[in-house]
């Protein structure tokens, strides 16, 4: 069964900026939107680090993987620290994070703003995650050797055959623009007189 | 600021409402594509780049939907808190112990098997137990155990079917765009072309 959507997915909707997938609990995801404050970012799930290293690209969007390690605040909250930053009302920003994060930040000497969300990103490991294994992991292939020959062939069959069944959408997107375009002006057009004698007819009336 | 898209953004709509699992595969050069896994044999799928496998154990669920994340270099789905583990054993300068870790998993796969011979996955399995860096969890170990190995009997079946079926494109699993967003979009210019037809909007600014 489908269900339905949330708020904070209705607002992303037609969101082309950065988001994030935020590892919850277990094995839940979150999808986020990522709205930077110079290198972090805050959500109900805390505070994070973007790492241009770490940010992939679906299109032209920027996607990045997270581990929340269960950490969480409430959303308004969260709000309240973002306009804060965006305000630049710094001072009022440490108090609340101190008091919000007693656990995290002790009692250290800060220097900028930028210090408290780095320390509370290391102690809560809010890090992005690189899910580029070649980095980490010996690079294993999947397919058996006795059949790769045999398989290439049938892929770039299959990809020739996926080629011809599907006309690129990507295409269709600008002429569907035309269209409903043209459409438009077609009802323009037609109508347009009509509305014109209308109204010369309510003046004469 | 918000940023405003109507192509080319992640696909929210075709990802809830699709039936079976989606794949994040991350292709090359940091770019992510969005799938839709058609499930072949139960627990593969394929695309033009390969097959790979989905393994329940590194599922997620993103709004309601089951989710998968892979790399197209290695067929098995990635695990998140796995990677990430390995990623801070990197950046703490411990590196070396998850390279020693595959290198005692490789030992203990072949010494299991011999040359050619069977895997007897417990023989494999407490080799591998035998010694667990502090630093590595069990499901850290499993991991990197499952990523290390995969099941080519099943691949072989795999090919085997796929040489003989005439329909090779059948099953292949294909990327996901968001398109229904757009459609809404177009759906509402319509109705408005419609309402034209029978209304004047002249007489909205007082014209009539």
């Amino acid at each position: 069964m489908v269900e339905s959507l949330g708020i904070d997915e209705i607002k992303m909707l037609f969101w082309g900026g950065p988001i994030a997938i935020i590892l919850d609990r277990k094995n839940v995801l979150q999808l986020r939107k990522v709205e930077p404050m110079r290198d972090f970012f805050v959500n109900d799930m805390g505070v994070f680090m973007v790492d241009s290293q770490t940010q992939y690209r679906h299109g032209k969007q920027l996607l990045s993987f997270y581990n929340s390690h269960d950490t969480g605040i409430a959303r308004e909250l969260s709000k309240k620290i973002h306009e804060l930053y965006m305000k630049k009302k710094f001072l009022s920003l440490k108090k609340l994070l101190l008091i919000t994060y007693p656990e995290y930040l002790d009692n250290k000497e800060f220097t900028n703003i930028h210090e408290i969300l780095q320390m509370l990103v290391d102690r809560q490991e809010h890090h992005a995650i690189d899910i580029d294994t070649e980095k980490y992991l010996p690079y294993y292939r999947a397919y058996n050797p006795i059949s790769i020959k045999r398989l290439n062939e049938v892929c770039n069959d299959a990809k020739k055959s996926v080629d011809n069944m599907n006309p690129l959408l990507k295409n269709a997107m600008p002429f569907g623009i035309m269209v409903i375009g043209g459409l438009i002006g077609v009802a323009l057009i037609q109508n347009l007189p009509k509305w014109i004698r209308e109204i010369s007819g309510s003046f004469g009336g | 600021m918000g940023k405003f898209a109507l192509k080319g953004h992640f696909p929210i709509l075709e990802f809830k409402l699709m039936r079976g699992p989606m794949v994040f595969l991350k292709v090359g050069d940091r770019q992510i594509e969005i799938r839709k896994a058609n499930r072949i044999q139960g627990k593969y799928f394929q695309t033009q780049e390969g097959i790979f496998e989905l393994e329940g154990e590194y599922e997620y669920r993103l709004m309601g939907q089951s989710c998968y994340i892979h790399n197209l270099y290695n067929s098995k789905p990635i695990s998140l808190s796995g990677i990430e583990k390995i990623q801070r054993l990197y950046r703490n300068n411990k590196a070396e112990l998850v390279t020693k870790e595959l290198d005692r998993i490789n030992t203990a796969i072949q010494s299991a098997t011999g040359m050619g011979a069977y895997v007897d996955p417990i023989k494999a399995m407490k080799e591998i137990q035998k010694h667990t860096p502090d630093e590595l969890s069990r499901d850290d170990q499993k991991f990197l155990v499952d990523y290390k190995t995969f099941d080519k009997d099943d691949l072989k079946l795999l090919n085997i079917q796929k040489m003989t079926d005439k329909r090779v494109h059948s099953g292949m699993s294909t990327k996901v765009s968001a398109i229904l967003p757009m459609l809404i979009l177009m759906g509402g210019v319509m109705g408005t072309i419609v309402a034209m037809r029978f209304f004047n909007p002249l007489y909205l600014f007082g014209w009539g």
